[in-house]
Formats: C-alpha cells, structure tokens, sequence
C-alpha cells in the first residue's frame, strides 16, 4: 500500500491580518478549515501542513491548528488520515512545540532538507521504531522485533499500535488472522 | 466638605517597583469613601512603561471607585522637564483623557517611535491582533540592530506581547463583561521593557473560577502554578503565562506578575541570585506584568546594580 499525500499552504482563517497564525479565536478558525480539509481525504491520506505562508505563530495558534487537531484525528473520527508538518520556522517551532509538550502529543515534521523529525513528547524507544520504519518504508511487528531485538513481538505490537494510535504511523492488514491471535499488520512511515 | 487624598512618591521615578509598592500601598490605605484624589507626580523624571501604564490604570482604578476624576499633577514643560513630552509622545496621556484632571493642556501628539510603541488599549481580539502584528514589525529593528539579538529572538519577543495581550482578551473579564487593558514598549538603555495591564478579576479570582483545586491557596501561589503549569481552561491549557516564562528565561531576563495580593518576580539574569521571589502586595484589581530583555552583551555584565536601583 502507498499512503497518499496532499501538500496544503496553511491560511490562516477567520482574522484580516494574513499569515498571523494567533489567538485561540483564529486558531480554532483556522483548525476548522484545516479539518475541512482532512474530511475530504480518502483514507490512507498523509495531509502534508505546509506552514510557509505563516509568517508568526502564538502558542494559542499552535495548540488548536496543531494539538487540537493531533487529538481530533487521534478520535479516530477520520480514520487512517494523518498529518505531518512542513516548513515551520524556529518561531513556529517554539510554539509548536510548548503545545504538543504539555498536551502530550507528538507530530512528525518534514525539514526542508527532506529530512525529519519527531517533536512533542514520546520515549526514545518509540522514536527509534519510526526511524526504523521510516528507513525501511514499512514493517511487521516481527520484522521490526527481529531488526530492533525486542524479546517478544508483543511488546513490540504493542509499541506498534500506540503509534497508530497516536497517527505517527500508517498500517495495513498483512495477513490473515493468525491462528489463536490477532490481526497482523504491516506499519508504514507517514514519510 | 469631601476628603482630599494624596497619591505621590518621593522618589523620581515611577517604576515597577515603586508602583507595585508604594503607589499600590498608598492607594490602599485610602479609606473607601467620596472624595477627590491628587496623585502628585511633578517631581517625576523617569517613567517606564510599567510605571506609565500603572498611573493610567490607577487613575481609572480611582474614578471607578470615587466616581470622580483623579486630579494627576505632572511636571510642567515650563520646568524643563521633558517627561510630559514624553508621556505624550508615549500616548499616556491620549489614553487618560476622560479618566483624569491633568494640570496642564498635554501634548496628545503621540505615535510610535523608534525605540517605543504607544500605549496601545486591549479591549477586542482584534485589538489583540492588531497590537501583534505591529510589534511582530516594530520590535525586528529594536531587537536586532539596538540589542543585538537574532531574528527569531525577536520573534519570541512578539510571542510574548501576543501571548499576554491574548490572556487580557481571554481571561481577564467576567463572562458578559468588555475585557479592558493596555500594552506598552520600550527599548531603554540597552534593554527592551514591556508592560501589559488589564483591569479584571485578576489571575488568582480567574484560575480559582475555572478549577476548583485552586481553592484555599494563596494568590502568591496561583501565580507561581500558572506560571509553571499553565492555566486548565475549557478542555484546554492556557500557556499564555507559562510561555511567557519560558521566552524569558531563555532571554535571560525578568518577569514581574502582580494580581490579587501578590506578585512574584522571576529573575533570570545570569548573574542573578534572587531566582524566583513571591512578594505579598496590597490588592489591586486586575493583572499587572512587566518584562525585561536585557542587550545580548550585557548579559554578561551584572546587572544587579541597574535592578538594585530600580530601573526595571
């Protein structure tokens, strides 16, 4: 499976001051026109939040166009549609940041480079499976067991599910049911 | 025959601190009552925006309560004091009119200059947007090529004023009621000052309405917590306060919030020992906050003498 993935210029809404994405008012507008957007996905859609037209972000603004939304799509209101966000700026990242840190979220971010990242809050051992999988396109839980050397592939599923959970990773079925088990899958990097 | 009260400081300058303390102190030992109230300010040389905007909430502070007018009494231009001029300049005196008696026809020639930006009121969101934007624009020049510091350090800056002026917007008002505050700047010997100051219920009344398990403590210690933890509001955490700490911990200067009774000062200087201070205030309604950025350089000289004296 190819997740889909829709490059969006973020506009601010709801305010006549262009590229200010500020207060919680204009966030929350703004957070609206984003979640249009995110309806109008077919699942295993990536919608690549592209913040180059803002020019100044509050924390307000950044907690309601990004956490907000985080924990919207976490609902699972919009299954299997994701986020990750690009060309965000030191200042957008100071804000960014504080507000997935004290919501406990986490986003990934595409570096204009065509690297990434992960900001928010998540343990290392969570961030070192999205690097695995992000370099290897997609992984079962067995694979990345025996590539990570976990000692069960449970506890690896485990890890495996919360990521889906928390949008940082796509998956797919892989497989039948396995007998006396659950569903496999295979996970896929949102990058 | 009405009582005739006197608000005045023997010191000539009106700062942080001196308004957290002794104006503040003077106002609360008047006795609630009809009468007329002088606050004497002719031998004033230096006002900060703080203290600017504290005399001008303090005048209306006094006309809610008496009914009347305060009478201000500023130095003369005829004494050659320019501070009149300045407060003019600064917009003070614009946005006094109609709250006090001033003692001399003022100059209301204000607008924003080069090392300052005008009391701007804070009675709308769009008030709040409004006074973002200009800064976002104003303060890139000041910061970077007066004190120094990066583009987006300058930028952090504007997160600041926005964050507070949000919080006025946001916080500050009973359900129903026209939020009412002022934002004031200025860049002062190798710093940035800034001053935002609203007239509501305060941040202790605001967190205590909003989450009962602020209930018993102290306003010293409301303060101290949203400032570190952030504001549960609504299904969401207001960060206004503790980015606003964040930002100027990382500029390496100080934060002074004073609401209800107190006022905590959070000193970040690198060659600060003072760390962070609750002080008890007499109450005053509503939120006061001061901020100081210091010159990138002269973070590395101690400063504590320039804040021993009162500059801030």
């Amino acid at each position: 499976m190819t997740l889909k993935k829709v490059s969006f210029k973020v506009k601010v809404a709801g305010s006549v001051n262009d590229g200010f994405l500020m207060t919680r008012e204009v966030g929350r507008k703004t957070k609206e026109a984003l979640w249009a957007k995110i309806s109008e996905l077919s699942p295993n859609s990536v919608l690549e939040m592209d913040f180059s037209n803002i020019k100044f972000m509050d924390v307000s603004g950044a907690d309601e166009a990004v956490v907000k939304l985080l924990t919207r799509l976490e609902t699972g209101e919009y299954p299997d549609r994701f986020i990750v966000l690009s060309h965000v700026s030191s200042q957008h990242k100071e804000n960014i940041e504080t507000a997935l840190k004290v919501n406990e979220k986490t986003a990934i971010v595409k570096k204009e480079d065509g690297s990434w990242d992960i900001w928010g809050e998540l343990n290392s051992s969570y961030k070192e499976i999205i690097q695995e999988i992000a370099e290897k396109g997609s992984m079962t839980a067995r694979e990345t067991q025996e590539k990570m050397n976990y000692r069960t592939v449970n506890e690896v599923s485990t890890k495996l599910g919360l990521l889906y959970k928390k949008c940082l990773l796509a998956r797919e079925p892989y497989r039948k049911a396995v007998v006396g088990g659950g569903r496999q899958y295979k996970y896929i990097s949102l990058i | 025959m009405a009582e005739e009260y006197k608000i005045s400081t023997p010191k000539k300058k009106i700062d942080d601190r001196i308004f957290d303390t002794d104006i503040i102190g003077q106002y609360d030992a008047i006795p609630f009552s009809k009468g007329r109230v002088a606050v004497d300010l002719r031998n004033i040389k230096f006002v900060n925006p703080y203290g600017a905007l504290g005399m001008l909430i303090l005048c209306e502070t006094i006309l809610a309560g008496f009914g009347e007018r305060a009478d201000l009494l500023l130095p003369g231009t005829s004494d050659g004091s320019e501070i009149a001029s300045w407060l003019g300049s600064l917009g003070f005196l614009e946005a006094l009119q109609g709250a006090a008696n001033i003692n001399f026809p003022p100059p209301f020639n204000s607008h924003n200059g080069p090392s300052y930006i005008k009391v701007s009121k804070i009675n709308s969101l769009q008030d709040v947007e409004k006074v973002t934007v200009e800064l976002f624009y104003k303060l890139q020049p000041i910061l970077i090529h007066k004190l120094g510091y990066r583009e987006e350090e300058g930028n952090r800056a504007a997160t600041l004023i926005s964050e507070l002026c949000s919080n006025i917007y946001q916080h500050s008002a009973p359900d129903g009621e026209r939020p009412h505050g002022y934002m004031a700047m200025q860049s002062y010997q190798n710093s940035l000052k800034m001053a935002v100051m609203d007239l509501g219920r305060g941040i202790p009344e605001t967190v205590k309405s909003k989450c009962n398990s602020y209930e018993g403590k102290s306003d010293g210690d409301i303060i101290h917590s949203v400032c570190r933890e952030g504001i549960p509001c609504q299904g969401h955490i207001s960060l206004g306060l503790y980015q606003t700490l964040k930002i100027t911990k990382r500029g390496e200067g100080i934060l002074n919030i004073r609401s209800g009774k107190a006022k905590i000062l959070f000193d970040y200087r690198q060659e600060s020992s003072v760390g962070d201070r609750k002080i008890p205030t007499p109450f005053f309604s509503g939120t006061q906050i001061g901020i100081y950025l210091p010159k990138k350089e002269e973070k590395k000289r101690g400063l504590e003498n320039d804040f021993e004296e009162g500059i801030f």
